[in-house]
Formats: structure tokens, C-alpha cells, sequence
């Protein structure tokens, strides 16, 4: 079933999507998404979800998950950190997606059923393959979402 | 045409808007939900095929908060001849056409509108639809919100695929001349036109493009805005994005609507500069920014922030046309941060 990954970051969104089973995800395809620096809150609000939206409803994903951020300590990085996490779950109620979020307790080895001890990054490229450009960490944390939901 | 107080069913007509590709639009009230309504009136061409009704099938499936509103469409007969009536969403605000031809439009403004209409074009692009007709004349602005109008010459992708002669040649690119094959990269083009227009508040289109010579010729060569130029008010990042939009071969097109709207998203706005007259520019925001130029001869640039002076950028300079260009440089410069 297709999941849809998300991991939020200053200024950007970044979701993956993943078909498959846990044990043998399959890379779907993926994307980075940008807004400009000096928005107010509410553009980005209605930046996220008009964009959230469109991802949604062009990949019609069977469930959304996202990496919940727990690092941040200005309001500026509430911003891009908590405000998509709540936007993504308004979005994916009207559109009847269910929408998990998950803890970097979610994103462990163990959790995630990958095998003990491993690089959860590289054993998470190791299992979909490298998709350049911009395959770097923050990436792979949208990848893992999508993993983690299956 | 129908006249004000003529009735179709259970639509009162009250005005006339204007006209489609292949019919009229009217005002009107629905007398069943008393709301009122844009409806448009299309004669049948063929009762056995319908065709016209596609318009409203095609508009219906794009649904979209940034798209302007199918309600439904019915078959009435209107002077003994069949027509296909479709009911939309009433804009109040009219085209982004008649906003140029009525005040000036910032490039903040300008580029917000068109970031919002490329919402309504991905979506219709997602739903396997090409618009083939953007231009500011089918762009509505509701509540100072932008949605596409016009389905009338739409169609779906892989079918045919080529150009249609309804459409608004200035705004089509080289491959509509050409090899007449449309892709999703051709509402790219057009959408890149509509903004070019835009934010160099371009009132007569026609008379401007009929300016330069051969313009056949700039348009199959998809080399039309290098000739035309572009107001000094400008930023240059923005006229980049733009060019990219416009570029003659699709290969170094931005490869969808997304990609443009991308690169708009990441412009970072500082003054939202709207020009007062020739020689003064104001932006408001949370200060009030002016720019002028004062003097017997025009030639002295002034800048202020809530009516105070900045004197460090203050300058005078030889000749009018010199503190004009800088009086345009500095709104350039000033617009993007």
C-alpha cells in the first residue's frame, strides 16, 4: 500500500512515497518542497496546506505519516516544525487519508523491525537505493515515516 | 442574447458579463437557492454529440478552491434551439485583465495571484486536464483570491494534445505554431506570459505586442518578451523566473507548474512597491516607505520611512532621467530582499 512520508524543516517540506511491505519497502518517488524566508505565520499556514493538499490528492496515498519534531525552541521554528504536523492532520481528515505521527522513540532500529543495531539512515538507503538529488538526511527521515507507518 | 428579466429554467436573468470562447455569460439569480450566479449559454452544435457539455464536465473534475465553481450544467431551449446552460460561481471581483486596466499592480501582488492560480492549474494538470487558454482575461480574482476560468478550449491530456485556433495566440508557445503538439509545459509558457504582463502592468496587450516588428515571426520563435523588454521596476530575479517560464524550447522550460510556482515560493519579499505616479512609489507595511523624486527639474531622489527622511540614500543628481533610473533601480533593488 502507498504510505506518504513527511519531514519538516526550516523552510521546506520534504515527503517520499513508499509502496510495499515493511520488510521490502519500494521507493515511489519523492520530492523537496520550498518556501521563501520572511512569510508571516498565516502565509505559511496557507502555504502549507495548499501544498500539502496538492501532494495528497497527486499521490492519493493510503496513509501519511510524519516525523514529529521535538527539537525546537524559537517560535520562528515552530513555525516549520509544529504548525505543518497539525496542518498535514487537518488536510489529511478532509481528505480522508489517515495521518500518524511519529517520535524518534517510532524511528529506532527496533521499531522500525530493521535488524539490531543498525544505521537506521543507511540501512533505510540500503533497502530503497539512493534517489538523488538531495537524498541526504532529512530525506531519509520522510523515507523512515513512511516505513514506520507500514 | 437574452435581455435583463428574460428567464431559462429557474434562472432569472439579470445582466450580461461577457463572452466566452463559443458562447455568452450572464448574471443571474437562482430562483430556487436565491443566490446569484455567472451563467454561461452555449449554443449546441451538434445534439447528437453534446460537445458543449464537456466544457462543464472538464471544470467540474477540476474542482478546486483556486478554480472557479461548476455548480451544474442542463440543456435548455432558448429561442427554439437547444443550448447547453452551465451554472458557475458568481465572481465579484472580475479579471485580473480589467485589475491591470483599472490600478496598478505590484510585483508582489502580481506574483501572489499567479502563485495562487497555479494551485488551480497543477490541480486540473493532476487530473489529467491542459487549460490551453491562460490569460489574464480568464483569471477571476475573488475576494482578491485568483481561480481559473475559461475551460472552453481545455482538454485532456493525450487527447489530440494539439493547439486550438480559439486560443489566445500572444500567450501560446513556439509548439503551438510549430509542431501544434500542447503539453502541460505549454500552460507553463502561458502562465509565464500572464505574469510577464502582470507585473509590467501591460493595460493594452495588443497594442503592445503590435509595437514590435514581426511579431509573428518573436512569437513562433517563442522570442517575443526579449523583444518587448521589461520595466525597470523589475526585480531581476523575478524577470529570470519569468524567462525561464518563457523560454522557447520546453527543454529548458520549468518542467511543470510546480517547478514555477517553486520558484516563486522562494523569493523572499522585503517592499511591496506600488507606484503613486511617474516620479513617487509608496510601500506600507508595518512602516510606510516612500520614494519620490522633488525638485524644479525632477532630479532629486528622496526616501522616506513614516515621513522621515533617510538621508543617506537621498541624492540629487544632473538631469531628470538620471534620478529617474535611480528612482526605479532603487524600487527594483528594494522589492526582493
Amino acid at each position: 500500500m502507498p504510505v506518504l512520508g513527511f519531514s519538516f524543516a526550516k523552510q521546506q517540506v520534504r515527503w517520499t512515497l513508499i509502496d510495499g511491505q515493511k520488510s521490502t519497502p519500494i521507493f515511489v518517488e519523492k520530492d523537496k518542497l520550498e518556501y521563501g524566508a520572511g512569510l508571516s505565520p498565516s502565509e505559511i499556514s496557507v502555504w502549507l496546506k495548499r501544498n500539502l493538499l496538492e501532494v495528497i490528492t497527486r499521490t492519493k496515498p493510503n496513509l501519511a505519516c510524519y516525523r514529529l519534531a521535538w527539537l525546537y525552541q524559537t517560535q520562528a521554528q515552530s513555525y516549520s516544525l509544529v504548525y505543518p504536523c497539525a496542518i498535514l492532520e487537518i488536510v489529511c481528515h478532509d481528505t480522508n487519508v489517515p495521518c500518524k505521527g511519529f517520535g524518534y522513540q517510532a524511528l529506532t532500529a527496533k521499531a522500525l523491525d530493521f535488524p539490531k543495531g543498525v544505521d537506521v539512515t543507511a540501512h533505510c538507503t540500503a533497502l530503497l537505493g539512493t534517489h538523488p538529488p538531495y537524498w541526504d538526511n532529512q530525506q531519509i527521515n520522510s523515507a523512515l515515516a513512511a516505513i514506520a507507518g507500514m | 442574447m437574452l435581455a435583463a428579466g428574460a428567464e431559462v429554467g429557474k434562472y432569472l436573468i439579470k445582466g450580461f458579463l461577457g463572452n466566452g470562447h463559443f458562447g455568452h455569460v450572464y448574471h443571474v439569480l437562482d430562483r430556487a437557492l436565491s443566490v446569484e450566479r455567472a451563467l454561461k449559454v452555449l449554443k449546441i452544435s451538434d445534439p447528437t454529440k453534446l460537445v458543449e457539455l464537456l466544457e462543464a464536465q472538464i471544470q467540474y473534475k477540476c474542482r478546486h478552491a483556486n478554480c472557479v465553481t461548476v455548480n451544474g450544467a442542463d440543456i435548455h431551449i432558448l429561442n427554439n434551439e437547444p443550448h447547453v446552460c452551465i451554472d458557475m460561481e458568481l465572481i465579484s471581483g472580475g479579471s485580473l485583465e480589467s485589475l491591470i486596466s483599472k490600478e496598478f499592480l505590484s510585483v508582489k501582488n502580481s506574483c501572489r495571484i499567479i502563485n495562487e492560480v497555479s494551485y488551480g492549474i497543477e490541480h486540473a494538470h493532476n487530473q489529467g486536464v491542459l487549460h490551453k487558454d491562460i490569460k489574464p482575461g480568464n483569471i477571476m480574482l475573488s475576494d482578491n483570491t485568483g481561480k481559473v476560468s475559461d475551460f472552453g478550449i481545455s482538454q485532456y491530456v493525450g487527447v489530440g494534445g494539439v493547439g486550438s485556433g480559439f486560443a489566445y495566440t500572444t500567450h501560446q508557445p513556439p509548439e503551438f505554431f510549430t509542431s501544434g503538439v500542447i503539453t502541460a509545459q505549454s500552460d507553463v509558457f502561458s502562465l509565464g506570459i500572464t505574469l510577464y504582463r502582470c507585473a509590467n502592468n501591460i493595460e493594452d496587450w495588443r497594442s503592445a505586442v503590435s509595437t514590435c516588428s514581426n511579431p509573428e515571426v518573436l512569437l513562433a520563435k517563442g522570442k517575443l518578451l526579449q523583444s518587448m523588454g521589461w520595466q525597470p521596476w523589475v526585480p531581476a530575479k523575478l524577470q529570470k523566473i519569468v524567462s525561464k517560464a518563457c523560454f522557447a524550447e520546453p527543454a529548458r522550460r520549468f518542467k511543470s507548474i510546480k517547478d514555477f510556482r517553486q520558484a516563486l515560493d522562494k523569493l523572499h519579499w522585503n517592499l511591496d512597491w506600488v507606484r503613486i505616479d511617474q516620479y513617487s512609489w509608496q510601500a506600507s507595511g508595518s512602516a510606510v516607505h516612500l520614494a519620490r523624486l522633488t525638485g524644479k527639474d525632477w532630479n532629486t531622489f528622496e526616501y522616506l520611512v513614516n515621513n522621515r527622511r533617510r538621508i543617506a540614500e537621498c541624492q540629487t543628481f544632473g538631469t531628470a532621467e538620471d534620478a529617474q533610473r535611480h528612482l526605479w533601480n532603487f524600487v527594483a533593488s528594494s522589492t526582493l530582499a
